[in-house]
């Protein structure tokens, strides 16, 4: 943790990143790899996809933006008034969907997310329209290094916010309703409450980063709704690695860096670079859900540097009537029996001792 | 005998009868107010719209996958037929009979290409993570369709590039006269494709085997397993015709749709609106609701403008899904969202 504090600190004066322009986009590392902390928090933990997650982060922008606009106050005080809006539509959001299974939520939250974004788009007398909004920066400063450091700090609040949930009985709560909802509420587990709060916490750091988001760049446009942007935060947190929070946040960087890297080295090929995420969050989803975090995870066990830590659960109860999801394969061939599970989530074998 | 009129009531007051006629009196208030176009330019769309959610509708029905690629086997359909087509033209010079061979032929070529496409992508990566995961299939498939969605649009994009590739005169015929309408000639044979692959559709499903295999597995899996059904192989039939249909309506909108990578995010946002209204994985009610959101859609653009056109038909479903997660047509309240 000190470590990664330490690197995070001392990025921007490690040479190649020393100019201006590398700066902007350590900067926008740092804000997505927030967001994708925010996003990874639901989608790797109570298992619903966000699919608006660009909207209500984007809605948190405007909040923000038009609080520091009519109001003329800081943009270090509207922010919280982002934070409020992006946890407000979550909740809201989350109370209406949440009873249902989670693919629900994610449509009615991607159906939300193009209502916000077409409603922004023609409350002209408000929002300016696809003209865009110019928002006031937080600082007055043209270097970026100072937006760094705010961006670094805010995807280290959220992500220790964020952990300090998910490592309370909450935390474990929301495991146990990604994993197998009805065995959660078999054990006495309310799944719409979880699950609210869960989605609400999300979207209000969603709503900050958004905030942060409108203050650094200071221009607004409807555009930072668009479902494209919930997608690229998608990729970055399932290649990070779902339910470890680390992972995206430190995915971020690399994402970053390769896209602008490809855009620029091989700029005959556009679109090449997204092909590739493509195909690569094809291949983590299918063949190693662990991610960068789990490659990480392994890689330190397989070098000693950490005794195996299993995250995923020691057993499960296959093929009851709640684990039909997958359209009824194997049900009747092994009913109701406990099996060990193979371990997909765990990083590395678990049966082995350590050297 | 009053019994019987109750029920009828009862039918009638159905919200989804409700609807049928609410769509049926703003078609008709439409076409008095602005003009026949309103009822034409539904039709025409409709029946597309109608196809490409009624394949959203059987993958979900059936395989459980929340599609949110099938915008892109649209767009493949685009790009197929305005390949061929453009090959077609080039190849024969000046000749009269292209002008019912080429667009028959790339419509024809096209639905196959969306189907070959389709059968890859269940070869390649749904038949292989149905046998590795069992957990969270939904969840886990929407997301793989989504990277499949990115994928295709931008090996669009680096191949044939970001450009409008679209034909004008698909049929190259002199426009109808219908009760002294004018119709174009385009439209009117998008209108007659439409109705008669939704009767294919509509035949294949009803009346042959592998029709019949496909709504046993859509009913009951573990059933259609027991009494012999190749699981795998419907579940590859089924995403072909999907696709290919997807890929059909697209070739034929070719006039209307030119092709380019993103071509295929309104036929998504439609056939989304089209299925979440008929209710999920009903394939009958896609086709009846795919009439009616291009009927709104068309009216919303003339009588309050483009600008609305995206938010309007969106703020609706929204307020559908909470109201009737099933779907207007749906026979119960707790539906597929919830299990």
């Amino acid at each position: 943790m000190l470590t990664a504090l330490m690197l995070l600190a001392a990025l921007p004066w490690i040479p190649p990143f020393e100019s201006e322009g590398l700066r902007r986009w350590l900067a926008g590392a740092a804000l997505l790899g927030g967001f994708a902390v925010a996003f990874d928090f639901t989608a790797g933990y109570i298992n619903v996809v966000n699919f608006g997650f660009a909207a209500f982060s984007g809605a948190g922008a405007y909040a923000s933006s038009l609080l520091a606009i009519r109001l003329g106050a800081s943009p270090f005080a509207t922010e919280f008034g982002g934070m409020f809006v992006g946890g407000l539509l979550g909740f809201f959001t989350g109370l209406l969907t949440l009873r249902f299974r989670g693919i629900y939520a994610a449509v009615v939250a991607w159906f939300l997310g193009l209502v916000l974004m077409g409603l922004t788009r023609n409350l002209t007398s408000i929002t300016r329209g696809s003209l865009g909004l110019i928002s006031p920066t937080f600082l007055s400063t043209n270097s970026n290094t100072p937006y760094y450091y705010l961006a670094a700090a805010m995807l280290f609040i959220t992500y220790l916010t964020l952990r300090r949930i998910v490592l309370s009985p909450a935390g474990l709560a929301f495991r146990a309703i990604g994993q197998n909802m009805e065995a959660a509420r078999a054990s006495g587990i309310n799944p719409t409450g979880y699950r609210v709060l869960n989605f609400t916490v999300s979207c209000t750091f969603a709503g900050w980063l958004g905030a942060f988001y409108a203050h650094y760049y200071g221009v607004l446009t409807p555009q930072v709704m668009d479902t494209s942007h919930t997608v690229e935060v998608l990729i970055v947190a399932y290649l990070g690695g779902r339910g470890s929070l680390w992972g995206p946040a430190v995915m971020a960087f690399p994402y970053v860096f390769l896209t602008q890297w490809m855009r620029s080295s091989f700029s005959g090929f556009p679109g090449l670079d997204l092909v590739i995420y493509g195909v690569a969050l094809i291949l983590v989803t299918i063949f190693y859900p662990g991610g960068l975090a789990g490659l990480i995870g392994t890689l330190r066990w397989v070098s000693g540097t950490i005794p195996p830590v299993r995250q995923a659960p020691l057993a499960e109860v296959r093929g009851t009537a709640a684990g039909g999801e997958a359209g009824g394969q194997g049900v009747g061939t092994r009913g109701g029996e406990v099996e060990p599970l193979p371990a997909a989530n765990a990083p590395g074998p678990v049966t082995r001792d350590p050297g | 005998m009053s019994a019987r009129v109750r029920d009828a009531v009862r039918v009638l007051l159905s919200p989804g009868s409700l609807t049928v006629l609410g769509a049926l009196a703003l078609a008709l208030a439409g076409t008095v107010l602005a003009g026949p176009f309103i009822l034409i330019d539904s039709l025409v769309t409709g029946g597309m719209w109608a196809l490409v959610a009624a394949g959203l509708a059987l993958v979900f029905g059936v395989m459980n996958i929340p599609n949110f690629a099938q915008g892109e086997f649209f767009m493949a359909g685009t790009l197929s037929g305005y390949l061929i087509f453009t090959a077609l033209k080039t190849a024969v010079k000046g000749g009269g009979a292209i002008g019912w061979a080429a667009p028959i032929l790339s419509i024809l070529a096209a639905t196959a290409v969306g189907g070959l496409i389709g059968a890859a992508v269940d070869w390649g990566i749904f038949a292989p993570l149905r046998r590795r995961i069992r957990e969270q299939w939904v969840m886990n498939t929407f997301v793989v369709t989504v990277g499949l969605s990115v994928i295709f649009i931008n090996l669009h994009q680096l191949i044939w590039g970001p450009d409008y590739k679209g034909i004008f005169r698909y049929w190259d015929f002199p426009p109808l006269h219908i009760l002294g309408v004018p119709i174009g000639f385009d439209r009117f044979m998008s209108f007659v494709v439409g109705v008669l692959a939704i009767a294919g559709l509509w035949a294949l499903l009803r009346f042959s085997r592998a029709g019949m295999a496909i709504r046993a597995v859509s009913q009951d899996e573990a059933g259609a397993l027991m009494v012999g059904i190749d699981i795998a192989r419907v579940h590859r039939l089924t995403f072909a015709l999907s696709s290919g249909v997807a890929a059909l309506a697209g070739a034929s909108l070719l006039f209307m749709f030119p092709s380019y990578p993103f071509v295929g995010l309104k036929p998504l946002y439609v056939a989304w609106t089209v299925v979440i209204l008929a209710g999920l994985g009903d394939v009958g009610g896609a086709i009846v609701s795919g009439f009616i959101v291009a009927l709104f859609e068309t009216v919303t653009s003339y009588f309050i403008g483009t600008a609305w056109e995206d938010v309007l038909p969106f703020a609706l479903i929204l307020l559908v899904l909470l109201l009737r997660p099933a779907g207007l047509f749906g026979r119960g309240v707790r539906g597929v969202w919830e299990q």
